[in-house]
């Protein structure tokens, strides 16, 4: 075993040898931070907690913190380089088949239409902070919350859309002024697209970033409504009504559940024979399990039909997590999706 | 072009125009609802960001209008801590302040760059609290200030209307040096006094030939124009006005009148000072 | 002005006349008054000051009082429980229990520090823990060559008493330059706690320059620290 050869009082030895520690407390069944191996932080979400976003969220695990905001801003077609229009066929052919593979997936890659950012550098923890570029992690987690988001079709294109419909004023208008029917008819066309900037805050980092951020993504967008619009000719502009206003159709819960490889041996280098040694798997890691943990599991599921569904699987470094254990992980994944959900409540 | 966010759309996206926008042109004025020398409401929590040296959390009441939202601001402090390898000698502790608007924190979404505005404030705050920090208790080392501001004060269009944005951004700075002097004394920095920020403004409510008038905690929708403003960073058991910062149009020949806003100033300042002792002691006992 | 000291202190807070008592840590003088300086419990101790730099020691200028006066200090309270943000909604605790304030590592301390690299000139050590207080920053460290060992001084060689990874306990002989703090193990209970081998286990020491790595059996040089 390895004890360092000093007895020390358990603070000291934790920040001296942190690895034996743990190893020390998950050997008597539980982590330093007296958790079960599999057992998550709790998980509040409060919807709408800003005012000047159009949806928002609040999202607390543990001693991590994260707000997320959603804005839509509008994207007139004139500015996108390579738009393709949509005609009315196009656009019921996305009601019949929307969602995973339809015509709409296209579009909101295509023309870009979400963009999350996630910003670590608000002293959240001693290692980030502001005035530097945004970090490796901060990267990689907004790429990773954008793939995610389109690889789960959770907006559909057909929410961002902003329609001219030439025919629908008119027939109130006028009646029957003889000059303008001399006019070619105009088609319904798509003049602009909603884009939704979802910025992702953290208050306080304390481990498993991507659950929470996904988490608050989620939130966000079922608490999103935009303005209705309108094409106002004469101006040449979409117009937003102050009073009216339409939720985001969210299809899904899709919920991350993350897991670390804590090992017996520190140096895993020297040791990657798989089966040397034991690991333990640490549901929802905290800051000191994640500087201590090579290997990481990410798993996205969905049970809001009834079956589960993966949405996504990612992992990094390691050789522990084989296919059995990852089967073994999605029971786990389904436990917390259901807690997920309750949180959303 | 940042490489390193997700930038969205090649072409420029714009935010929503509203169907009523020429009918809010003219200025609404909802009237003040609080005697000249009362503040708003303030909610403050220490220890919000566990994973830093020392935190805190603050919240001004949210007015009664709709859409307009109070100041949320979240502080957190690292250190002391040791200087980058490549600092020069310091006899004393070296601080650092950052403030940064959060995206959503307006009416317009915000960039991730920090604009001039924001620098401003970050060396409005580093000057208040210069003032209250015993710096030579810890030499060699940094401390690290940093604000986001989650939500503005006010409603941000309205001000850029108006071109009221540096009202604004004193209530933020008067909230700002508050929530840090909660967040240093968290930490356990060593600092003569509470420091707490306020602001105080001559408002003139009816028309241009009425008599102008002194309030405190101004907000700029409640007034049909505001002449001047200032806000003190203030030590209430040393007596003593670290940071002032003063704006506005106010005739030199009136002495008085700049006197009574800097007095109205510090009475905000106290008002401040009330709710951080409040929040401070409830922490220790 | 004869009321007694308060028992909880913020920032600011009138203690006590500086004809009284003498200004401990926590506290400053002004005007002949003293005052918190930070936010906590206020504790008096009587004349004879506690040996030992238990808490780091405060630079304050010495009033001009006689030594018998009770010294007051403020300590901070192990931080109370967090619970974060947003008005109205219920927080998590601060999981881990009490925060200690940070304290600088001052001339006469006992620190335990990680050895980061070595030069034949000198060991760089990050310094983890003084006294008994574990420091969240990390301090960095230097242990010259001619501070390893009190005797045979000339023949010291930094690689034959640290290697990176090292625990080391030393004492702080100087505040040093604009970075680091001067370390030295001249003495018999300071130098190398524990240490791991080349083959990655932790070894036990087995003289004062030597440890033994107790699977493979192999010895590795180093100036070991008396056990305590």
């Amino acid at each position: 075993m390895t004890t360092p050869t000093i007895d020390l009082p358990g603070p000291i030895f934790a920040k001296l040898a942190p690895h034996p520690y743990q190893l020390r407390a998950l050997s008597r069944g539980a982590r330093t931070n007296g958790r079960a191996t599999q057992e998550p932080r709790a998980l509040s979400i409060n919807a709408s907690p800003l005012s000047h976003a159009h949806g928002s969220a609040l999202v607390r695990l543990g001693d991590t913190t994260v707000l997320c905001g959603v804005r839509g801003e509008l994207l007139p077609v004139e500015q996108i380089p390579q738009f393709r229009p949509l005609g009315g066929e196009e656009e019921y052919l996305e009601g019949e088949y929307g969602g995973a593979g339809g015509i709409g997936r296209g579009e909101l890659r295509d023309y870009d239409l979400l963009v999350p950012n996630i910003e670590l550098a608000t002293g959240s923890a001693p290692q980030f902070l502001p005035g530097v570029p945004p970090t490796a992690l901060a990267q990689t987690l907004s790429t990773r919350v954008y793939s995610l988001l389109h690889a789960a079709g959770l907006v559909k294109a057909g929410d961002l859309r902003v329609w001219y419909r030439p025919g629908e004023g008119k027939k109130q208008e006028d009646g029957g002024m003889e000059g303008v029917e001399q006019e070619v008819a105009e088609e319904d066309r798509v003049v602009a697209y909603w884009v939704l900037y979802i910025d992702l805050l953290f208050l306080s980092y304390d481990g498993n970033p991507f659950d929470a951020a996904w988490a608050a993504v989620v939130a966000a967008l079922r608490d999103t409504k935009l303005p209705v619009t309108r094409w106002d000719p004469d101006r040449e502009m979409v117009v937003c009504s102050r009073a009216e206003e339409r939720k985001l159709n969210i299809k899904g819960l899709p919920v991350a559940c993350s897991a670390a490889v804590f090992m017996e041996k520190e140096q895993s280098e020297a040791v990657t024979v798989a089966g040397d040694g034991r690991n333990w798997i640490l549901l929802d890691p905290d800051r000191l399990e994640e500087t201590l943990c090579k290997e990481m599991i990410t798993i996205v599921v969905d049970c809001s039909d009834g079956e589960t569904r993966i949405k996504s699987l990612e992992k990094q470094g390691g050789t522990v997590l084989g296919r059995e254990l990852i089967r073994g992980f999605v029971g786990v994944a389904e436990e917390r999706w259901a807690e997920v959900q309750m949180a959303m409540k | 072009m940042d490489r390193r966010r997700i930038n969205g759309p090649a072409g420029a996206t714009q935010p929503p125009v509203f169907d009523d926008v020429v009918s809010q042109g003219a200025k609404t004025v909802s009237g003040r609802s609080r005697m000249p020398d009362a503040s708003r409401k303030m909610y403050l929590k220490t220890g919000v960001t566990p994973s830093a040296s020392g935190s805190a959390y603050l919240e001004m009441e949210t007015s009664a209008k709709p859409g307009a939202s109070g100041l949320k601001l979240s502080c957190s402090v690292h250190g002391p801590r040791a200087l980058p390898r490549s600092a020069p000698f310091s006899p004393h502790i070296v601080l650092s302040t950052h403030i940064k608007y959060a995206p959503f924190a307006t009416k317009q979404r915000r960039g991730y760059l920090r604009d001039p505005s924001e620098r401003d404030l970050g060396i409005h705050l580093e000057a208040a609290l210069r003032g209250a920090i015993i710096a030579d208790r810890w030499p060699k080392s940094g401390v690290d200030i940093i604000i986001s501001i989650v939500e503005g004060d006010q409603d941000r269009e309205t001000s850029k209307s108006q071109g009221e944005e540096a009202w604004d951004m004193m209530n933020a700075l008067a909230g700002c040096i508050t929530v840090a002097a909660a967040a240093l004394a968290d930490a356990g920095i060593d600092c003569v006094d509470t420091v707490a920020g306020g602001v105080a403004a001559l408002v003139q409510d009816g028309g241009a030939d009425s008599t102008p008038t002194i309030v405190v905690d101004p907000i700029p929708s409640d007034h049909a124009k505001i002449l001047a403003a200032c806000c003190i960073a203030y030590l209430p058991t040393r007596d003593e006005v670290t940071n002032l910062w003063f704006r506005g149009d106010l005739p030199a020949s009136d002495m008085d009148l700049y006197t009574h806003l800097v007095e109205k100033g510090i009475l905000a300042s106290r008002n401040a000072n009330c709710v951080l002792t409040n929040c401070l002691m409830e922490t220790i006992e | 002005m004869t009321t007694t000291a308060p028992t909880l202190a913020i920032p600011g807070q009138l203690l006590g006349p500086a004809t009284r008592y003498q200004p401990g840590p926590g506290t400053h003088l002004h005007e002949a008054q003293l005052y918190s300086s930070l936010l906590g419990q206020v504790h008096t101790t009587a004349a004879a000051r506690a040996p030992g730099p238990v808490k780091r020691l405060t630079k304050i200028t010495p009033a001009p009082v006689p030594a018998e006066l009770p010294t007051i200090s403020v300590m901070p309270s192990s931080s109370a429980m967090a619970s974060g943000g947003f008005q109205g909604d219920e927080g998590e605790g601060r999981s881990g229990g009490a925060k200690k304030r940070e304290v600088l590592p001052e001339v006469g301390n006992v620190v335990l520090a990680r050895v980061v690299r070595i030069t034949p000139r000198q060991a760089v050590v990050v310094i983890c823990v003084c006294g008994d207080t574990v420091l969240e920053a990390e301090w960095q460290g230097v242990i010259r060559v001619q501070d390893v060992r009190a005797t045979e001084k000339d023949r010291v060689k930094v690689y034959e008493s640290f290697r990176p990874g090292d625990i080391v306990r030393a004492e702080v002989i100087s505040l040093g330059d604009q970075a680091n703090y001067y370390l030295s193990t001249a003495r018999n209970e300071l130098g190398v706690v524990s240490a791991m081998s080349e083959a990655g286990n932790t070894m036990t020491p087995v003289s004062w320059k030597e440890f033994r790595d107790p699977e493979t059996g192999v010895t590795e040089l180093r100036k070991v620290a008396k056990p305590q």
